[in-house]
């Protein structure tokens, strides 16, 4: 599937060779036929020309060509000089420019204005927010708060009164206050748990080395959170509770218990196991699937099963020791469901925010924008008055503003991810109230419904599908077919859809796409539209040996001195590449061996517990990409591989279904429908590869080491979310189309 | 129509500063109008000086209050179309009816160029060290593509990519910004 290239990617190609004295007579023609054809067209390359007007005002010299205001300006090229980049302060030049006019000609002027000075409004000062610098971060918490990291800690402030706490350890500590009471009650997640503080100093550590990883747990290791209570009160909560410490309490929740946490890596074993069976039961045959939504949509079910049932579902869906119930009933209920949908609920939640920025980011950015023009306009005024300091002083707030607002608006990097989990039963058999209740808490874009299978199961479809269009905003149709009636009005129908469309941060350019051999496992070759990218800077590259294990590439090499084989792997090995999405928290990431033959022994590596490892030794460098275009569109029945798995109660009339109704319901059909759309499109975002630069120590001829990646074989790929390590769809391309 | 004697001898020491004050305040706005019009920034350099020429000896007819870049645009224009009529044919690759439309189109645009500054400013902190470090190499070398990646210690196909990445990147983010304070 290959659409028209992006005319706007096309005219600042072809802008950027006009502006660099490089175009063609040719290109020329097509750059007027191009943005000569519409409006839009003419406005991408005025939008073009003025950020090239911008960055050459302000950094190659053209600044400097300001009219003498002695007398006409005699012609002459501006002077080339290097400039820090900065920011480009709005109206900045323009500014700087008339400052330089007044102040030669009529100082007084500037001298008059300077009486203003106090007149002057400080927005920014309104805010009860304190900027800090942490060593190279600025960051801006409620005012009274400190933080301290130590060693190599791994934070964010996410709001003036919320940090994300990753890795390691921070002193929290509050000013005493002048008056009355102290600063309100700051918030530190880590993945672990929330720890919230009340009251003056408290010591806050986070150790989540392996578990974060999906799929793995170290040997005797367990992630966990810990709160020292120096001074005041916190309280640190997870899905196992809350517990609350004065001074010198120690606290501590275990990452495991996380919900979140429980939820990734019930998911991440879910997904392998489920890739394994389908594997067998459609060998030979291309897959793709969501472990992420259909772990969502059988939790759901999960939620409302008792006895063997719920013990089945949960020991299939890989539900980890924490989520054990305990107590006289552990029998009947052997799971704690509730943790599995908090953490889904959790995981869901992020994914939804990063998909529609909330209200409040929102507001955030624009009172930044304020403040920060308020900022802009006092500096403006103390350069026109000459007093530098106070005009450095507003620049620098100002900049901090800025940095803070950038910050925000790179959270806002939409993509398009919709599922639509929802349970169908008999309007005959009603389900119950409470169940209802924890499944509409949970799950906001489920939906447990009532249909008429009995007397109008034609109806009951349309109904369905029509469900299933709206939520995936017409992505998925018809995903039940007619043919589907189940024999029994009491079976359950679990319609699980998912959609998504993420658009890459690097982009592959159209040009470069070419027919290109694509090996089969058996030998065979077939034809494929290749994407090719010399320079995916964004990229992240690994490669292993045939056993698994890391083979590590280097990082510089000498033509014709290096051998291959310190380059790459033997032909047992594979490598390994992450391809970001656009805002950088989802990406693609592919597996391909160095041979066709070996891909189904590195399928079957993968499914063991491998991949997390394999994740983890991912590193961004520059790399050559060889990828081929396709669209896999899947829909599964997936009862018979739930059953292969072990959950075959659930689906028999005998299932016990009770927590959900009080009929005798059972699980008739799991419909699975997934759809991934791999091209060329995707841009933007920034990437650096230009740190490494300057680490060229390997002797004289030595010189960047730019792997080449080629998906020429068949291959496996996820798409993750890499805070949360969910893994949203899995699949593999054996036989391109 | 410049008066007799010069074209400060008839105006004001208030007109002279406003008009001063006015021709200093459009310069960045000017060269990215006449940029629009001539595509290379050494050309634009030259037409802006002889725009500000122009509208020195035309102080005289230069009335505070009236729409002061609105006139220079228009005096720029004519010295863009002058410098592009005097260049041999092969090196003029766009028609002049195309230019003509750009000249309207930037001349619609120009009240916006503030705006899309200030979200630049923000795109510009948002690229990495990285990608920094190349965009200001590659404007200090003012286009020399080939001199950057000697500098950068990369092939000039790769720098270009990387410019052409960045540059989307400053694009999309500009766009972004004007739409979210649109919305807020």
């Amino acid at each position: 599937m290959n659409g028209p290239a992006d005319p706007r990617q096309e005219i600042t190609a072809l802008a950027a060779r006009l502006s660099d004295g490089e175009m063609t007579a040719q290109e020329a023609g097509r750059l007027e036929q191009l943005a000569g054809e519409s409006e839009e067209g003419l406005r991408y390359l005025l939008d073009y020309l003025q950020l090239h007007g911008e960055l050459y005002w302000e950094h190659g010299g053209a600044a400097q060509f300001v009219s003498p205001p002695a007398g006409p300006p005699e012609p002459r090229r501006a002077g080339r000089r290097w400039q820090a980049i900065g920011r480009l302060a709005a109206g900045a030049a323009v500014a700087a420019a008339a400052l330089a006019a007044v102040a030669v000609w009529h100082r007084a002027a500037a001298d008059r204005q300077a009486v203003q000075q106090p007149e002057l409004p400080r927005p920014e000062d309104e805010q009860p927010i304190m900027s800090q610098v942490i060593g190279s971060k600025r960051v801006r918490l409620a005012a009274g708060w400190r933080i301290e990291p130590t060693g190599d800690a791994d934070y964010r402030v996410v709001a003036p009164d919320r940090v994300r706490l990753e890795r390691g350890e921070i002193l929290v500590e509050a000013a005493p206050p002048e008056v009355g009471s102290g600063p309100g009650p700051l918030s530190v997640e880590t993945p672990a748990a929330l720890a919230r503080a009340v009251g003056r100093k408290f010591f806050i550590g986070t150790c989540l080395p392996q578990a974060s990883q999906p799929g793995t747990k170290a040997a005797g290791m367990s992630g966990f959170t810990r709160v020292l209570v120096l001074s005041g009160i916190a309280t640190l909560v997870n899905a196992q509770g809350s517990v609350r410490g004065e001074n010198n309490h120690l606290l501590a929740a275990e990452a495991e218990k996380a919900p979140a946490a429980c939820a990734v890596e019930a998911g991440s074993g879910f997904a392998l196991a489920l890739h394994s069976r389908l594997a067998a039961l459609h060998p030979d045959e291309n897959l793709c699937f969501s472990p992420y939504s259909l772990s969502a949509a059988l939790a759901m079910v999960a939620e409302g099963a008792r006895g063997k049932t719920a013990e089945e579902m949960g020991r299939v869906l890989h539900f980890p020791a924490a989520a054990r119930h305990v107590g006289a009933d552990a029998q009947l209920i052997p799971w704690n469901v509730a943790l599995i949908h908090s953490g889904m609920a959790a995981i869901q939640q992020r994914l939804a925010a990063s998909q529609s920025p909330p209200k409040e980011l929102l507001d955030r950015i624009a009172a930044l924008r304020k403040q920060s023009l308020g900022a802009d306009i006092r500096r403006k005024f103390f350069e026109l008055a000459g007093s530098r300091e106070q005009a450095a002083a507003a620049d620098r707030k100002a900049v901090a503003l800025e940095n803070e607002r950038n910050e925000l608006l790179a959270k806002i990097d939409p993509y398009e991810l919709r599922l639509a989990n929802a349970l169908w039963g008999d309007k005959a058999y009603p389900f119950r109230q409470a169940y209802l209740d924890t499944i509409n808490k949970y799950y906001q874009t489920g939906g447990i419904f009532p249909v008429d299978f009995q007397n109008d199961y034609a109806a009951a479809v349309r109904q369905i599908n029509a469900w299933v269009g709206q939520q995936t905003r017409g992505r998925i149709v018809a995903l039940m077919p007619p043919a589907t009636q189940p024999a029994d009005p009491t079976a359950l129908v679990l319609t699980n859809a998912v959609y998504f469309k993420g658009a890459w941060r690097e982009v592959f350019e159209s040009a470069r796409t070419a027919p290109a051999d694509f090996t089969l496992a058996g030998g065979q070759k077939v034809r494929v539209p290749m994407m090719n990218e010399p320079n995916m800077e964004s990229a992240g590259y690994a490669a292993f040996n045939g056993d698994g294990s890391f083979f590590p590439t280097p990082a510089m090499y000498t033509p014709g001195k290096t051998a291959d084989s310190e380059l790459y792997p033997d032909d047992r090995g594979f490598a390994m590449l992450r391809l970001p999405y656009k805002g950088g928290e989802l990406s693609m990431v592919v597996i391909v061996p160095r041979s066709a033959e070996r891909f189904t022994a590195i399928e079957k590596m993968a499914a063991s517990e491998h991949l997390a490892g394999w994740l983890g030794k991912l590193e961004q460098r520059e790399t050559q990409v060889s990828l081929p275009r396709f669209r896999l569109e899947s829909k599964y029945d997936m009862q018979e591989a739930l059953r292969a798995m072990g959950m075959s109660s659930a689906f028999d009339p005998a299932a016990d279904l009770s927590g959900m109704s009080a009929a005798p319901l059972h699980l008739g059909t799991v419909l699975h429908k997934a759809f991934v759309a791999v091209n060329e499109t995707g841009t933007e975002a920034a990437a650096t590869t230009l740190g490494a630069m300057g680490a060229n120590k390997a002797g004289p001829g030595a010189r960047p080491f730019v792997p080449i990646f080629r998906a020429d074989k068949p291959f496996l790929f996820l798409i993750r979310d890499k805070p949360s390590g969910i893994v949203l769809f899995l699949g593999r391309l054996v036989s391109p189309k | 129509m410049p008066h007799p004697g010069g074209p400060r001898a008839a105006a004001s020491p208030e007109t002279i500063e406003q008009f001063a004050l006015s021709l200093a305040g459009c310069q960045r706005g000017l060269f990215l109008y006449v940029l629009a019009l001539v595509h290379n920034a050494a050309d634009a350099e030259d037409v802006l000086q002889e725009t500000n020429l122009v509208l020195w000896r035309k102080l005289g007819q230069y009335e505070p209050g009236t729409d002061f870049g609105r006139w220079a645009r228009q005096v720029a224009r004519y010295e863009a179309l002058k410098l592009l009529e005097r260049k041999p044919r092969g090196e003029r690759l766009l028609s002049n009816d195309f230019i003509e439309r750009l000249a309207t189109a930037a001349e619609r645009g120009a009240g916006a160029l503030d705006h899309r500054r200030e979200a630049l400013a923000g795109c510009l902190e948002k690229l990495s060290d990285g990608d920094r470090r190349l965009l200001v190499l590659r404007y200090e070398e003012h286009g020399k593509t080939a001199a950057t990646a000697e500098a950068v210690g990369r092939s000039a196909q790769a720098v270009r990519k990387s410019m052409h990445r960045i540059r989307m990147a400053l694009l999309g983010c500009i766009e972004r910004t004007l739409a979210v304070e649109k919305r807020t």
